[in-house]
Order: C-alpha cells, then structure tokens, then sequence
C-alpha cells in the first residue's frame, strides 16, 4: 500500500479489537498489518495448550499481558483420561516469565499446576492481577500462600472446581494487611476443615477488600461465621456460601436474615451445603434481585425447592438437583420467566429405579414457559421423541443442548423407537444450536440429521450411539462449524475417520474412546497428517504388541504447529512417521 | 513434508476365524481403498500457511467415491439424497453389534466416566448421603474416589473403591495402573515376591525392592492396607500409597 496510516494510527485503532477472531483476521490482511498487530496484542485464548509451544507463542506475540490455556480434553472431567497424560503449564510458566514481565492475568482449565510454578507465577510478574484454575490439580494450598503473599495488586483468586490438596487455611494469613485489592476470590472448592485462626484471617480479608465483589466460600465457613462476613461486604455481588446448616437458633437466622438483606447488590447464589429447608427463608429478601441460583449442592427437597424458586423471578440461571421434579419445574415455568439457562443434575444416579419424578414433562414445560431459555443440561431416566419435537417446536432459540438419559441406549419409552426423529427436530430447528450432547437409543439416522441442519454446532458429545462408521462420517462430513468432537463406546471405526482425515485439521480436536479405530489406521493418520498429533492412549501396554487391526483404548487426535509433545507417559504414543519406522 | 500424497491409501485387513470369534472387527477380506483429501485433487494450495479447505472437500469427494467403487461392502456417495438408497445396500452391521455386545460389560457394573458427572459433584452426594446414612440405614456410599500415589512414579491416579468388590479387585486395578507393561513385577498388597527377587530368596535387603500398599485414615493415621474387612476399609480410607518396601517400616512389615 503506497498510502497508510501511521504505524501510531494503526496500533490505536487496534486497541479497540478485542474478539481474537477479529485480531486474526487483522492479521491476515498484509505484512505490515500482521507486523503491528502481533505486537499490539495484549490477550490470547489458547484453547488446547499443545497445539502450539510457549516458545512460538512469545515470538509471534511479545507483549502479552493476558494469558488463557485449557489442557485436558473435556472427558478428563469424566475421568475417562488417565491421570499422568499431560497438561502441565510449568513449562508454560517457566517461559513467560522470562519473557513477559508485565503479565497480569493467567486463566487455566483442566491443567496440572505444581506448587512451584504457582511460586513462579507470584515472583515473575510484578503487576499480577488475575489467577483462575478451573478444573485443575497438583497443587497444595502452599502455591496458593505463594500467590497470596508475593502478589501486591492481587485482584482475582478463583479456583473453581479445581482439585487442591488442602494443608488447611493458614495461606489466607499470608495477604499481607496491606492488600485491599480483591475482587474475585474463589475458594469454593478447598476443604471443609478449618481452624477458627483461618477463619478469622478470612474474615479480615473480606473485611479490608472494598472492592470484594464476588465471594465463593468453601464448607469450612459456618452458618454463623456468614452473616459476619456479609456485613463487612454489603457489596457483593455473588456470594457462595458455606456450609448452610446449624442448630436452629432463632438468633442466628434473624442475624443471618438481617445480614443478607443489608446485601443490595446481590445477583448471585450458590453453596448451600447440608441446607438446611428451615433456613433457607434468611434469603428471601434478596431473591427478587437474584439472576443466577445455583443449588447444586444441596440436598433441598422439592417443596422447599419451589418456595424458594418462586421468590426469584428474575432468575436468569437456576441448577439444581432433580429434586425439583416435574413438578417443580411447572412452577419454575411460572414464576421465572426470564429464565435462560437450565441445569438438572441427578441426586442418585447409580440407582436402578428413579428416586425422584423427573421426566420429559419438565423439561417441556420449561421449554413452554421460559421463552428465552438457551442452554440446558438435564438428567433424567426416560424420554420421548414427542417430548425433543416439542421443545423443538418452542424453543428454537436454543444453543446450547445437553440431553442425558442415564440408562445408556434408553429408547423412546412410549414407541420403543430410537431418539433419532427427536433429536433431528431439535438441530433442524434450533438453527443456532452450538453444543449438543445426545443420549438414549440413536442410530446412524441421528448423525444424518446432525450433518444436514447442524451447520453452527460447534461442540458435540456421543455415547453409545450409532450402528455404522456411517454414523460418523455424516458428521464429520457435514457439520461446517465443528471444533470439539468427543465420542465414546460407538461402533465408529478406520472408514470414516480416514476419509474425512482433511477436516480434522479444521477442528481443534476429536476424542474417541471405546470406539473402533484400529491401530493401523492411527499410524496412517498420523504419517500422512504431520500436522495432526494423533495420540494413542492404552493402558494395555504398547499397541505394537497387539495385532493391527485391533482397536485402540482411547485416540486423541487434535491439530498442532508444535509437532509431537515430549511429556508424554507410558501410555501414550504420538503416531507420526518416525514412530511408524520405528514400528514396522 | 512431501506434497506428493500417494494415490489411495489402502487399509486392507484380513482377520481369521480366530480372531472373528474373538468378537474382535471382523472385515471378512474387504480390500478398501481409501483417498486421503490431495490424493488425486490439484497440489495442495497454500495460501500464507493455511489450507483452503474449500479445495479439498471437492477434490476428495470425488476421489473418496472413485475410491469406493467396487467394494462390496462400502459405497459412500458424497450428497446426503444418496444415503438413504445406499444404506440398504449395505449389509446389516452385524458384526459393530456383535462387537458391541461383547463390549458390554457382563454384570451391570458402572462404567468409567457414566454418567457423566464431575467427580467433585459425586463426593459432595457422598458425603450428604454418609450423613444420613445412620437415620435412613441406606447401603452406603455410592462411590468413592481417592487419589493413589506411588513412590517414584510421576503422576497421580484415582480410584473409585465402590468399583471394586474386594482387596484382589483393588490390588489387580492398581497393579494394572502403575505396572502396565507387568515387565518388572514389584507389587501385592502385603509382601511382594518379584519374579526377579525370588531367584535369589526373600532377604532383609530385598525388602528395599519391594513396594507396599497403604492407606490414610479418617484419622491421618497410615496403615497398611488388607489388614481390616472390606467394607469398614473402603468408608475409613482417604487416600492410598504404594510405598517403597524400605519407608513401610513402622507398620509391622
């Protein structure tokens, strides 16, 4: 371009891009846009952390100051990837802290963090802010004495549901009592056991954090440490409490009471721990102004269930336990019309007969009453093809959809059909569907559906489905937006996988366990897609010690720049062509 | 990396009797050529390092169908309008399902990972339901995870202990976890007797060798594992390790 702006001119309009889809478009225009952009960049999402190395990231991008890794494929959640596979951001820490002094936020999902690298992280970077771990593990609650110690400007702790082996509560001592900083501090997932001197440094925290907006407590917070709490941050605006059961005390629930309606800001709930139902009215005050209620925790039985629900009638996003029931969710359709997202979890799932009356009706009347509802995961034990046709029918709005039925291969239980007709209706009408996760009795025609409508499906989550690879080719051939495939225990083999080898380097990456590949077909893969790592998992020992044709344990294939890792366990192979050599 | 992709890439399998009865897949002799995308498209067109996916997807639909031709089994057409026609041509799956059912477990025992719900949801039901046990008399706990370490080996496992019946179960389970290549055996749940070590005699240094199974109590105390009924180990168990022989004094080896 003979004719452009200033370098200066260039870098400030960039300033105002923040979606990282945007940037990398940026970046694709020309030389010199690609030039200033890298180094303009202040945030990165990297959605799988071996797709690229902590040595390319720091070349391309010098002056990040926020940081975003995910590790483990999603069904570590479900315990299906064998712990000692990888993820480990130590190395990561280790590069950015010689090369980026300035770094304020690091975000991690579902990798292993040691003590050290937390050490690391709150003596290299000078103006750190932001630290969130979700689902992740290996550290102690001494990294966390690291981050509160070292780290001056300390604005967000949050360790959702990250595993932490908890030494007790001593590391809250060691913010010093010149940090009044906070925001964010997250700790719902440590222990339940603390000493009344961690409490009190809690208590002291929240007390000189004024900016303390969001605060999730572990069990280890009584009943009557919360009102204490709450009034020394009126201000918040999430609040996850402790333990929610004590003696009936009238003194305590007035207190209780009074605190939580000095707390005027308050949009969201969570905790709840061995709620006692009798206590549950100290939260009434400030229902009407909740938008999120999350009671997944606690074991409220439908009655209480419903009184406390229909208090909330802005209520945006409820989770709950199947306790609610049917007829539970009638009255949630009722009260909560602005209701947007819906989570049913299951209070005893390994039992054969239902405990509860949770059934297709509720989630229909859900989908009839809340007219912005979008995002539901919901466990239940039967269903009905008619039932997805009429959710289908009312909300096709809906992005995120995420149907369990327990019983795998559970078929229509009035036409003993497969679920296949209804979960088409629900792709076919819910055109900006992003995630689905099937269940029941499916056949190949499911996945036919799916690659017909499902053209925005981002995420998709199989099990025990299907007759054919056929099954999988339709949606590896049809679905134009997939990025994560996870799939497991179907008879999905070498055929399709093979055929659609092109697209698996548009997708970040497809999990298939218990399925059909065989190892040969893995080698293939692997030789001919060099810029696929194909891993195989298999606890069996080598695959090399089983005929080819045999199928593999577990396959992890997702797309890199890296090349193969090298923190790989014995239970893992990365099929590339020298492996192959190697092999044959 | 070779840009020149070979012209179909064959996966021919031929499976005897053996094996078939194995319920292992069974592709009774079918040569199958399959094209990978740039087999018989125009090169590979790399536009500032990405792929044009657009120039693949036609070029291997038509060499995918090409590909396909005379198999007896397989005939993929690369519009959907065909599927439908095509699939009665195919044979009934029996064989994905004859693998499926021996790919079900014999009992109805729980599956790894089914359903599926995060661990930290299953132990907060656990503990609510320890809780009530004592007042509804329910049969217990429905599963346990507990973390498993081993002296020397890297990385931590879990266990669900629900999942196992009985001491055997357990150790079985684990060794298979730490010792998958079963190459140097050094386990069992009291004394061990390596294949190596045996040669020569169980003696006092031996013991160095040998790793040991333990376990936390409720208690934080540690114990060794095997010594006390099933069930009341599986409720008062936190955590296990597998300890080198040598570290495991004190615990009346």
């Amino acid at each position: 371009m003979a004719y452009s702006f200033p370098v200066e001119v260039l870098e400030h309009i960039f300033s105002f891009i923040d979606s990282d889809n945007d940037r990398n478009a940026v970046s694709l225009v020309c030389k010199s846009w690609y030039e200033i952009e890298r180094w303009c960049r202040r945030k990165i999402f990297i959605g799988n952390c071996y797709a690229v190395t902590p040595r390319i990231m720091i070349r391309r991008f010098p002056e990040l100051r926020s940081v975003s890794l995910k590790g483990k494929p999603h069904f570590a959640d479900f315990n299906l990837v064998p712990e000692g596979w990888g993820g480990y951001v130590d190395p990561w820490v280790l590069a950015m802290g010689r090369a980026y002094p300035f770094l304020e936020e690091l975000r991690l999902k579902r990798m292993v963090v040691s003590d050290e690298a937390l050490e690391m992280v709150s003596k290299s970077f000078k103006n750190f802010k932001v630290l969130v771990l979700s689902s992740c593990e290996g550290f102690t609650t001494d990294g966390l004495a690291s981050i509160a110690a070292n780290c001056r400007n300390l604005r967000e702790l949050d360790l959702r549901e990250s595993d932490v082996e908890d030494l007790g509560g001593n590391w809250l001592s060691c913010f010093p009592e010149s940090c009044t900083s906070l925001v964010s501090l997250n700790i719902s997932c440590l222990g339940s056991d603390w000493s009344l001197q961690s409490l009190s440094a809690l208590e002291r925290l929240v007390g000189r954090s004024p900016n303390l907006r969001r605060l999730r407590l572990n069990r280890a917070v009584p009943l009557d440490k919360l009102a204490n709490l709450l009034r020394r941050a009126p201000q918040l605006v999430e609040l996850g409490t402790g333990t929610f059961s004590s003696e009936l005390r009238p003194d305590v629930f007035s207190n209780l009471s009074g605190a939580f309606s000095g707390c005027k800001e308050l949009k969201a709930l969570s905790g709840f721990w061995d709620a006692v139902p009798s206590h549950l009215p100290a939260v009434y005050t400030i229902c009407s102004g909740l938008t999120s209620l999350n009671l997944s925790d606690a074991n409220i039985q439908s009655s209480d269930l419903v009184k406390l629900i229909s208090e909330c009638q802005n209520l945006q996003r409820l989770w709950v336990f199947d306790y609610i029931e049917d007829s539970g969710l009638e009255a949630l359709a009722e009260s909560c019309k602005n209701l947007q997202e819906l989570r049913v979890f299951p209070s005893d799932p390994y039992a054969m007969e239902p405990n509860v009356t949770l059934t297709e009706q509720g989630l229909v009347a859900v989908s009839e009453g809340c007219p912005k509802l979008e995002s539901v995961l919901y466990f239940c034990r039967q269903f009905t093809n008619n039932a997805l046709f009429t959710i289908a029918k009312n909300r096709p709005n809906l992005t995120r959809f995420r149907l369990c039925i327990i019983e795998p291969r559970t078929p229509d239980y009035i036409t003993l059909e497969p679920l296949d007709a209804g979960f088409g209706a629900i792709v076919q009408n819910c055109k900006e569907l992003r995630r689905l996760s099937l269940s029941g009795l499916l056949t190949d025609r499911v996945f036919e559906h799916i690659g017909t409508h499902a053209k925005k499906l981002e995420m998709l989550s199989i099990a025990f489905a299907g007759d054919s690879d056929l099954g999988l080719y339709h949606v590896l051939s049809g679905c134009k937006s997939l990025r994560k495939l996870e799939i497991r225990d179907c008879p999905f083999g070498d055929k399709a996988l093979l055929a659609n080898a092109a697209k698996l380097e548009t997708m970040r990456s497809l999990w298939m366990s218990s399925c059909l590949v065989s190892f040969e077909a893995c080698k293939l893969l692997g030789q001919k897609m060099p810029r696929l790592n194909v891993e195989v998992i298999d606890e069996r020992g080598p695959p090399d010690s089983r005929p080819e044709s045999y199928p593999v344990e577990k396959l992890y294939i997702y797309r890199s720049v890296a090349g193969p890792r090298l923190d790989m366990p014995a239970f893992v192979w990365t099929m590339d062509e020298e492996l192959a050599l190697r092999l044959s | 990396m070779s840009e020149d992709f070979p012209s179909a890439l064959s996966l021919s399998s031929t499976i005897s009797t053996d094996e078939a009865s194995n319920g292992v897949l069974n592709f009774k002799e079918t040569e199958l050529r399959l094209g990978l995308p740039g087999s018989e498209s125009p090169e590979r067109n790399l536009r500032n390092g990405f792929l044009n996916f657009k120039d693949f997807s036609s070029g291997f639909n038509e060499d995918f169908s090409k590909a396909v031709d005379g198999s007896e089994t397989w005939r993929f057409c690369a519009s959907s309008t065909h599927e439908a026609s095509t699939m009665e041509k195919l044979p009934p799956s029996t064989n994905c399902l004859q693998l499926k059912e021996t790919r079900t477990p014999a009992a109805r025992d729980r599956m790894v990972g089914w359903p599926p719900i995060r661990s930290f949801r299953k132990n907060t039901l656990v503990s609510s339901s320890a809780i009530m046990e004592d007042d509804e008399g329910k049969s217990g706990l429905e599963c346990l995870y507990v973390k498993v370490s081993m002296d020397g080996a890297p990385y931590l496992r879990k266990v669900d202990l629900r999942s196992f019946r009985n001491y055997d179960e357990l150790s079985t389970a684990l060794k298979k976890m730490f010792d998958p290549l079963a190459s140097v055996t050094l386990f069992s749940l009291q004394i061990i007797c390596s294949v190596q070590c045996c040669s020569n005699g169980v003696s006092g240094h031996l013991v160095n060798l040998l790793h040991v199974l333990t376990y936390e109590d409720k208690e934080g105390d540690w114990m060794l594992v095997g010594d006390v009924p099933w069930e009341i180990f599986t409720h008062s168990c936190k955590k296990l390790r597998i300890m080198k022989g040598a570290e495991a004094t004190g615990l009346g080896i």
